[in-house]
């Protein structure tokens, strides 16, 4: 059996981004460090574990049975903007420009990892869709090839509904420089380019 | 005294295929490619997760990059230093199917090769179905052929000339069943002698047989009716799941599809 001191770094080790000698150098600072910090982690772990569930109409994290977002009657709930993880719904979030609701699929088709449309929550979404139709649904999953296919697929099986589904906008980041874009981002820019004289 | 052998860092370049990329520590990716020089190479992307300035687009899957790496033969992952974009096919994003049919290839090409053992003629056989893949004229029984021609290149070919028990070679009037263990056909006098046999009819293996002659680009001409490629398909999925030990995680997710 492992000491506790293994126990904690073998722990460690384990969360992403953490090799054996980052978590060596956490297990030694959370032994030296005041007890009380410790053991705050330790219950700030065990609490968010407990408490903290997928809200049963979107999937974000929630406390509740519904998220604060779909709790909250001044969201517009007539847009839905679906995102890969609750990460990137707190970065839309972050710019405080949309006040839809959001549907967290929780990752994106990805064949080499055997995640197919059954292993996200796209039937959820089309379930919701279909019981409180809504006026657009934007689709905002990353602009990497299976991201794009993630949105072609959600497209396709929106279809039928005959509700707006529109794509985020992809191009040139702001700030950046034409001369570095590679050909596929600016083929993507010239193509979601918009009038400016109207 | 002891002398200590110098590893020299040796700047390298090769078109290749971009068959997968995941994510590693906070701010790298690890790449794997299909090199026309080196055959299959994992390389470590410093930065790319953070920064797309280096890499771009092109460490998409199933882009045709030329790649410019540092490599310490056998220390560790080469070093991707930075690609330049031959051909992209953002199309292929388009239609789900098309992405799953793709990665099934990228994957049996990840699974089948080992890594560092040059086979230029896999490269050309990728690169060939992948840019096959934004045709509208593709079908996924084109997989079949890819299948059948990746197979013989990695030395897994199926024996579909003669009988693998008496060596008889095909003859049309006769009809055959398909042993993956023994990894070809059966002639009639021979079944008695095998387990496991598998239907495949005559008009798919000679359609086979015609596919490992044919030039690969004639490839697509060639049509299997529905029957031919259901059997087909069984046939060779059991091959691969024999050799490879488990199923291709991307074909589960192809069923899903179905």
């Amino acid at each position: 059996m492992l000491d506790p001191i293994q126990r904690l770094i073998a722990s460690l080790a384990t969360l992403p981004g953490i090799g054996e000698k980052s978590a060596t150098r956490l297990a030694l600072y959370l032994i030296n460090c005041p007890r009380e910090k410790a053991l705050e982690l330790s219950h700030a772990i065990a609490d968010a574990r407990e408490k903290i569930r997928l809200c049963a109409r979107c999937f974000n994290y929630a406390e509740q049975e519904l998220c604060q977002i779909c709790a909250n009657p001044s969201r517009d709930g007539s847009v839905v903007c679906v995102v890969e993880t609750p990460g990137d719904l707190l970065s839309i979030e972050r710019t405080g420009w949309f006040r839809g609701t959001y549907h967290v699929l929780h990752g994106c088709i990805m064949p080499f990892d055997g995640i197919g449309p059954e292993q996200l929550h796209i039937a959820e979404l089309c379930e919701r869709i279909k019981k409180n139709p809504v006026a657009e649904v934007i689709i905002a999953t990353n602009p990497t090839t299976h991201g794009n296919a993630t949105a072609a697929y959600i497209a396709d099986q929106l279809k039928e509904s005959g509700i707006r589904v529109t794509r985020i906008a992809q191009g040139i980041a702001p700030g950046s420089d034409i001369g570095y874009a590679d050909q596929i981002t600016l083929k993507n820019a010239l193509e979601g380019r918009r009038d400016m004289n109207r | 005294m002891s002398s200590v052998p110098t590893v020299l860092m040796r700047h390298l370049c090769s078109q290749a295929v971009v068959l997968r990329t995941f994510d590693f520590g906070e701010s790298d990716k690890i790449v794997s490619l299909f090199t026309e020089e080196f055959g299959r190479l994992r390389l470590i992307a410093k930065g790319a997760k953070r920064s797309r300035k280096r890499f771009g687009s092109g460490l998409e899957p199933f882009t045709h990059i030329e790649a410019f790496f540092a490599d310490r033969e056998y220390r560790g992952l080469a070093r991707l230093e930075r690609c330049h974009i031959i051909a992209a096919f953002p199309q292929i994003a388009d239609d789900v199917r098309r992405v799953v049919c793709g990665t099934y290839m990228l994957e049996l090409v990840d699974t089948l090769t080992p890594e560092r053992e040059r086979h230029p003629e896999v490269f050309l056989l990728l690169l060939f179905f992948v840019s096959l893949l934004i045709h509208e004229a593709f079908r996924e029984e084109m997989l079949r052929f890819f299948e059948l021609r990746l197979f013989a290149m990695l030395g897994y070919q199926p024996q579909l000339m003669r009988c693998v028990i008496c060596r008889a070679a095909f003859q049309v009037q006769h009809h055959y069943k398909f042993s993956v263990k023994r990894g070809g056909i059966v002639c009639p006098a021979c079944q008695d002698r095998v387990a496991e046999l598998l239907p495949l009819s005559n008009g798919t293996i000679r359609l086979f047989q015609q596919a490992m002659r044919m030039d690969i680009p004639k490839l697509p001409r060639l049509v299997f009716s529905p029957a031919e490629h259901e059997e087909g398909r069984l046939m060779l999925t059991k091959f691969l799941e024999y050799h490879i030990g488990r199923l291709p995680r991307s074909l589960m997710v192809m069923e899903q599809l179905a």
